[in-house]
């Protein structure tokens, strides 16, 4: 699976607007699965725990919510 | 502070999608992508509609992890071939497609064959811009794989059944298998074929002239 491109696009998501809205550290980020996505929870965990170092993100939470459709959105983050 | 994003991580992919689709219909052209499994038969039904398909001016884009074997078959045909190799990526998008088209003479097409990397899952996320995803199926592969990769199946419109010619040496369910096909996505194509087999593809070949309006 593609977990990994997807959380590449996540990440620069959030630095534009981490810097749009004057945040300089992202501390939780909640996205939104559907189950039929495809992609899965773990490894989209796992790639946000490799990949968030040296971005606003760094030792952010990642909270993952399932749903029952096909959707994989950011719902929300928090920072300062 | 907490920022309310609802924002779709395929966005950029998509949005980069309506652009090709853009530009597609700028030139009057019809976009395939077709999606299947390693070896089920993709270059060489492709190969087998290059050299039959008369009155429509081709062009393919191939995608492969590694190596230009493929586009160097497709060349074999006489028509325009763009590889694009994706060096590890399980699938193509957008991006990738976008600069392939650059490389193609759009204005001289009415019709791409995109061929995505040998792949039952991961293509199924990415909008390319095609007017049409078609999954082939092999018979060797076995009828039960629509029941247990059904993402794909339900977003193509057309499944092409290939190397039907060898369906008596597997155990491959066709009537069970179009059936189940259908209960997942009632309102797909479902064509069988066969490229080794003369005259084995005039279902595939009469549903493309209907694609791109050739009568």
């Amino acid at each position: 699976m593609h977990e990994i491109s997807l959380i590449y696009s996540l990440l620069e998501m959030l630095e534009e607007s981490g810097a749009a809205n004057q945040i300089s550290k992202i501390k939780r980020v909640r996205l939104v699965i559907g189950q039929w996505h495809g992609a899965l929870p773990e490894a989209l965990a796992f790639a946000f725990a490799q990949l968030q170092q040296g971005t606003l993100c760094e030792g952010a939470q990642l909270e993952i919510q399932e749903a029952p459709g096909q959707e994989l959105y950011v719902d929300f983050y928090e920072g300062e | 502070m907490k920022v309310i994003l609802a924002k779709d991580l395929l966005k950029a992919n998509n949005d980069l999608a309506q652009q090709n689709r853009a530009l597609f219909a700028e030139h009057s052209l019809k976009v395939i992508n077709l999606i299947s499994s390693p070896g089920s038969g993709k270059t060489t039904l492709l190969e087998t509609t290059l050299s039959l398909l008369k009155g429509l001016r081709m062009g393919v884009i191939e995608g492969d992890i590694s190596t230009t074997r493929d586009a160097e078959r497709i060349a074999g045909q006489g028509v325009p071939v763009v590889q694009i190799n994706t060096g590890g990526i399980c699938h193509l998008d957008a991006r990738m497609i976008e600069q392939a088209a650059r490389e193609l003479p759009l204005q001289e097409l009415d019709l791409i064959f995109i061929e995505n990397v040998g792949n039952l899952v991961c293509p199924a996320s990415f909008d390319l811009g095609e007017h049409y995803k078609v999954v082939l199926l092999s018979v060797t592969e076995g009828s039960d794989k629509p029941a247990k990769y059904p993402r794909v199946f339900e977003q193509a419109q057309a499944v092409v059944i290939s190397k039907v010619d060898l369906l008596h040496y597997t155990d491959f369910d066709l009537r069970g298998c179009q059936e189940e096909l259908r209960q997942i996505n009632p309102t797909l194509e479902v064509l069988t074929a066969s490229a080794k087999t003369p005259g084995g593809c005039g279902e595939w070949l009469s549903w493309l002239q209907n694609v791109a309006g050739v009568q």
